[in-house]
């Protein structure tokens, strides 16, 4: 029965997919859990769907869109704050909700049908094209090239910045280029789980990793390979029990977390003494 | 021009005023540092030590003056500074060995997109020798202790091959023993490079020490040891 599952073309469409996202979402999201930018990359992956909705209504691919409003957005954000000093977080906040109100609005004015618009908030795997996974493929080969150039550099931003900045390393242009990354991981992910839930994929594999490993290389690889797990898991049994898939891939996720978390004790990484 | 060595001067600040926005911190600061002084500067909260440091690093634009460094503007003599921040606000889960964080300091030497060359790995490596980690190189930073999370960041800095190294409150929430360490450790460095420190207590490094400056808003200096001694009489008081 599951050769038969397998040897249809939306499912291995769907597993590509899972592969391919899992190893964006690996990394990038290892290096937002260890930048604390988690909200950061929230606001990104809900303003992106500003983009889908104008997809929707002139009439191109809403994943394009997509990446256009969550580049766009994740440079608003990182320039706010790397440069100026307004609150960040107020921003993000405002830029989130923005971008998903004017989604909203120009899917209303979209005339006709726009019922697959349930797949961009939620995911939708099984529905993910050839040309989705062409995409896919070029996005995940930037992201690699990229982080394994300035490995030492992000790494070092990330860590103490600061310290970079007095070594003269581009600090503020390498934000701005994780940020942008993280709005094309956003892109890709939105096609999994959606807009809203895919800051938990995002995530959760990456801080899963972090109990377990004390070295980013391994936190990265670690967080491929249980992005990619949650993913097969969550598909299978939203096949099985005839569940939406998005929703299921998370809350694999989020067991396990909750297990981890059991497991390692929440004690294991204390909070430093306040000096 | 003949200034032997050991009298050159390697940080000069004249009447520099600095501070945010409408808000003067630093009033007339006028400061000469020679090679391998050694300088602590205390004062209360708020009197302006860590503004100091940041324009000595580059980092603050002073409203008025002029920061020299080895002859340079902060932006580029910084690069002769070994910076050993504070270790208060520090991720303990953050997943990074105790070599890469003193390969940090060979940041400055390599450009974007080259990797770490052998010559980087000895300096890390003897940078790590001289503060006694050298066995604790594939350590995990959780599992030190504060007093080895500090020299840690003075083997970073020490891996930039400085000519001043710039230590703030480097014994900040540590123990005695530890903090008797650090000081031993910087008075063996201060053979070879400036050390200009900001610190909470003078009393331990007073031997050490070279000069002294007090530092509320103004900064007053001191040389002579009994001007030390009332200073520290007043600091303790």
């Amino acid at each position: 029965m599951i050769l038969e599952i397998l040897q249809q073309e939306f499912m291995q469409n769907a597993l590509f997919a899972g592969v391919l996202t899992s190893i964006a979402s690996g990394i990038i999201g290892s290096f937002v859990v260890i930048n604390r930018i988690v909200f950061i990359a929230g606001g990104i992956a809900h303003a992106a769907y500003g983009g889908v909705g104008m997809g929707f209504f002139f009439g191109f691919n809403p994943v394009l869109g997509a990446i256009g409003f969550s580049v766009f957005a994740a440079l608003g954000m990182g320039i706010v704050e790397t440069k100026t000093k307004l609150r960040g977080d107020t921003v993000i906040g405002m830029l989130w909700a923005i971008g998903m109100a004017i989604g909203v609005i120009f899917v209303d004015l979209t005339e006709g049908y726009t019922a697959n618009l349930r797949s961009y908030l939620f995911g939708s795997i099984l529905a993910v094209s050839k040309q989705d996974l062409g995409m896919m493929l070029l996005l995940d080969m930037l992201i690699v090239v990229l982080v394994i150039a300035f490995y030492k550099e992000f790494l070092a931003i990330s860590f103490d910045d600061t310290f970079a900045r007095l070594r003269n390393v581009p600090v503020d242009s390498l934000y701005l280029l994780l940020m942008v990354m993280i709005a094309l991981t956003t892109a890709m992910l939105m096609r999994i789980v959606g807009v809203i839930l895919l800051i938990a994929l995002l995530s959760m594999p990456a801080a899963i990793a972090n109990l377990y490993v004390q070295n980013l290389k391994k936190m990265i690889l670690l967080a491929i390979g249980l992005c990619l797990s949650f993913t097969i898991a969550g598909l299978a049994l939203s096949y099985i029990l005839n569940l939406t898939s998005g929703a299921t891939i998370v809350l694999c996720a989020a067991i396990a977390y909750l297990i981890s978390l059991g497991i390692n004790g929440i004690h294991s990484t204390p909070l430093p003494p306040k000096a | 021009m003949d200034i032997s060595k050991s009298s050159s001067v390697v940080i000069e600040i004249e009447q520099l005023w600095a501070g945010y926005q409408q808000h003067t911190v630093l009033k007339n600061i006028n400061l000469t540092i020679h090679e391998r002084d050694y300088l602590a500067i205390i004062g209360p909260n708020g009197g302006g030590k860590t503004t100091l440091f940041k324009v000595l690093l580059g980092l603050l634009i002073p409203q008025q003056g002029r920061v020299n460094i080895l002859g340079r503007q902060t932006r580029q003599g910084r690069r002769y500074i070994g910076y050993v921040p504070q270790n208060a606000t520090f991720d303990r889960s953050f997943p990074i060995s105790v070599r890469d964080v003193v390969r940090m300091g060979r940041l400055g030497k390599r450009r974007l997109l080259s990797r770490f060359n052998v010559y980087d790995e000895e300096r890390v490596e003897q940078a790590l020798q001289t503060v006694n980690l050298l066995d604790w190189r594939d350590a995990v930073v959780s599992e030190l202790s504060g007093g080895q999370l500090q020299r840690v960041y003075i083997a970073r800095a020490l891996a930039t091959e400085p000519r001043i190294l710039l230590l703030d409150e480097p014994t900040a929430s540590l123990d005695r023993q530890s903090s008797m360490g650090i000081y031993n450790l910087l008075r063996e460095l201060n053979d070879f490079v400036t050390i200009v420190m900001v610190s909470h207590n003078i009393e331990p490094i007073s031997s050490d020490v070279k000069a002294v400056g007090y530092l509320d808003r103004q900064l007053s200096f001191y040389s002579h040891s009994q001007e030390l001694e009332q200073i520290k009489r007043n600091s303790l008081a």
